[in-house]
C-alpha cells in the first residue's frame, strides 16, 4: 500500500474514532507536532463532512419511500380526514357485502366480478396521497363477510374477471408535457447585448444541438459566473441531453443567486429534471414541488400546483 | 424496510442509538422506528403550529429534524442526557425556532432549544450557499463512486461494501474507496469556493 493511501486510512480511523485510546493520543501528539499532518487532517474532515450530501440525499428517499407506507393514522396533514375516510370506505365495504350477500339469498343471479373498493371522487383536500398504502388495502377488506358469501352454492361466473394489469407512469412523457421551452426562452429572445456566441448557442438549442452549445457558451472552459442568462441556457442544454446531476448543479447555483425572474425558472426547471428521473426521485421533486406552492408569488406556483396534482393522482 | 424493522422487539434508546451511530444497515431500520414512532410526528407538528407554523412547515421541520438528528448522532453529538425523543424533540425546535429566525420573525431561542445541538463549524459547508458546487462535484465523481463513498460514508464495513458492490474482496473494496476519495479531493479542489472554506478553517 502507498504511503499516502496509508496516511488516509490512518486519519479515517482516528475521523471515525475507530483508533484505540492509545493509538488516538499517539495520532493527536504527532498531529501537534507535524502541522502537515494537522492541514491533513483538517482538510479530510472537511471532504467528509462534504460527503454528507450523500448520506442526507439517500436518507430523504428513504422517508419518501416511508412516507408512502404509512397508515392512515400517521398521516402527516389532516389525519383524522383519513381516519374518516377509511371508516367511510370500510362502512360501504361492509353495505356492498351485505347487498351482495341477499342478492345471492333471493335466488341465483350471475356472480358479480369482483371488484376493489374505489376511492371516492371527493376525498379531502387534506389528505393528499392518493395512492393507498398496500397495508391499509389489507386490512379494508372484509374478508369474513365474503368468505360467508363464498362458502353458499352459487352458480359458477361466466365470466373471468381481466387480470390486473400493473399502471406504468410515464414520467418522461409528463416531464415532456410540463416542459415548455417559452417559459424559459420566450420567442425572440437574445441578449440584445451583441453576444453572438448566446444567440447561436440559443438557435442551437432550438434546433435540439445541445452538443454543440456547450463550447459556443463557454469557449475558454469558464463562465461568467454573473451571466445567468447563459448559465440558464446552459442548463437547460445540460437538461435536455440527459446529464441530470450537472443540470441540477447548474439550476441550483441559479436559484441560489435569488435573481428573479432566473431563480424561479431555474426552481421549476429543478423539479422538472427530478421529474425526469422519477420514481428515483421522488423525493427531491416533492420538496422542489413544495418550495414552489409555498410561494403563491412564485412564478410557476399554478404549473407546480398542477404537477404536484397529477403526479400524486397518477 | 419492512414492518419487520419497525416492529423489532427489542429496541431500545441504547440499541436505537447504537444502530444509527455503527452505521452500516441497521441504521435505516432504527431511522425508520424513529420516524413512525407513535406520537413523535405529532409532538413536532403541534409545536411548529403553535409556534406561528402551517402543517407544510410542520411535516418539513420533522423530515429536517431527522436529517439533523441521524447526522448527530453519527458525529457523536447526543450524549445520552435525555431520552431519544426528547433530544429529536429539542432538535425539532431549535430548527424551526432557527427557521423563523431567518424568515425574520424574530424569536427567543430558549436554552432548552439548542442546547447541545448547535450546528458544528464543519457543518456549515452543507448549508445552501455551498450545496450547488458541493452537488456538481459529486455529480461528476462517476455513480459507482458516488455509492461506494455514500456506503463508506454511512460506515458500512468494507466486508458490506465489497458485498453490495461485486468487489472481489474487503481489500479491493479499500483501494477503490481511497481512489474514489482522492478523485472527489481533485474534483473539489476545481472550485475556488472549497479553497476558501479550507482556508477560512
Amino acid at each position: 500500500m502507498h504511503p499516502d493511501e496509508i496516511i488516509f486510512h490512518k486519519i479515517e480511523d482516528y475521523l471515525r474514532e475507530r483508533l484505540s485510546p492509545q493509538d488516538r493520543v499517539a495520532f493527536e501528539s504527532d498531529m501537534a507536532a507535524d502541522a502537515a499532518l494537522a492541514a491533513l487532517v483538517q482538510r479530510q474532515k472537511q471532504e467528509k463532512q462534504a460527503l454528507e450530501l450523500l448520506a442526507e440525499r439517500d436518507l430523504r428517499a428513504r422517508i419518501n419511500t416511508w412516507e408512502r407506507q404509512m397508515p392512515a393514522t400517521l398521516a402527516p396533514a389532516g389525519g383524522r380526514y383519513r381516519l374518516k375516510w377509511v371508516r367511510w370506505a370500510a362502512a360501504a365495504m361492509v353495505v356492498f357485502a351485505a347487498g351482495w350477500w341477499l342478492i345471492r339469498q333471493t335466488g341465483p343471479v350471475e356472480a358479480p366480478v369482483a371488484t376493489r373498493p374505489e376511492t371516492p371522487a371527493t376525498s379531502p383536500k387534506t389528505a393528499p396521497t392518493p395512492k393507498q398504502p398496500e397495508r391499509r388495502q389489507k386490512t379494508e377488506t372484509p374478508k369474513e363477510v365474503i368468505t360467508d358469501a363464498e362458502k353458499r352454492p352459487v352458480p359458477a361466473p361466466k365470466t373471468t374477471p381481466p387480470a390486473p394489469v400493473q399502471k406504468t407512469v410515464d414520467y418522461a412523457a409528463l416531464a415532456d408535457e410540463f416542459y415548455r421551452e417559452r417559459d424559459f426562452f420566450p420567442a425572440g429572445q437574445s441578449t440584445g447585448s451583441g453576444a453572438a456566441g448566446y444567440d447561436q448557442a440559443l438557435q442551437d438549442f432550438k434546433k435540439g444541438r445541445y452538443s454543440d452549445i456547450l463550447p459556443k457558451l463557454r469557449p475558454g472552459g469558464k463562465l461568467d459566473s454573473k451571466d445567468l442568462k447563459t448559465k440558464e441556457l446552459l442548463a437547460h442544454s445540460l437538461l435536455k441531453s440527459g446529464q441530470y446531476d450537472a443540470a441540477i448543479a447548474a439550476f441550483r447555483e441559479i436559484v441560489n443567486t435569488r435573481k428573479q425572474p432566473y431563480a424561479d425558472k431555474a426552481e421549476w426547471a429543478m423539479a422538472l429534471v427530478y421529474l425526469r428521473q422519477m420514481p428515483g426521485k421522488s423525493a427531491e421533486l416533492d420538496r422542489a414541488l413544495q418550495r414552489i406552492v409555498a410561494r403563491p408569488g412564485h412564478l410557476f406556483y399554478g404549473s407546480a400546483k398542477a404537477l404536484r396534482g397529477r403526479v400524486e393522482k397518477e | 424496510m419492512t414492518d419487520t424493522n419497525t416492529q423489532h422487539p427489542n429496541w431500545t434508546d441504547e440499541t436505537l442509538a447504537n444502530a444509527i451511530r455503527n452505521g452500516g444497515p441497521q441504521r435505516e431500520a432504527a431511522l425508520q422506528v424513529m420516524y413512525q414512532k407513535p406520537g413523535l410526528r405529532e409532538t413536532v407538528i403541534r409545536f411548529v403550529l403553535d409556534q406561528g407554523g402551517n402543517r407544510e412547515d410542520a411535516l418539513d421541520v420533522f423530515q429536517e429534524t431527522l436529517l439533523l438528528f441521524d447526522r448527530n448522532l453519527r458525529e457523536g453529538r447526543f450524549e445520552g442526557r435525555s431520552s431519544l425523543t426528547t433530544y429529536f424533540v429539542g432538535i425539532a425546535k431549535w430548527h424551526w425556532l432557527a427557521q423563523r429566525r431567518k424568515r425574520g420573525r424574530q424569536t427567543e431561542l430558549l436554552p432548552d432549544h439548542y442546547d447541545g445541538l448547535v450546528e458544528s463549524p464543519e457543518s456549515e459547508i452543507l448549508q445552501a450557499e455551498h450545496r450547488g458546487w458541493l452537488e456538481a462535484a459529486l455529480g461528476r465523481i462517476g455513480e459507482r463512486c458516488r455509492e461506494l463513498l455514500r456506503l463508506y460514508q454511512l460506515d458500512y464495513s468494507m466486508e458490506e461494501i465489497a458485498q453490495t458492490m461485486r468487489y472481489a474482496n474487503p481489500d479491493v473494496a479499500k483501494k477503490e474507496a481511497y481512489r474514489c476519495r482522492m478523485r472527489f479531493r481533485e474534483l473539489l479542489e476545481q472550485f475556488p469556493q472549497w479553497n476558501e472554506l479550507l482556508n477560512l478553517k
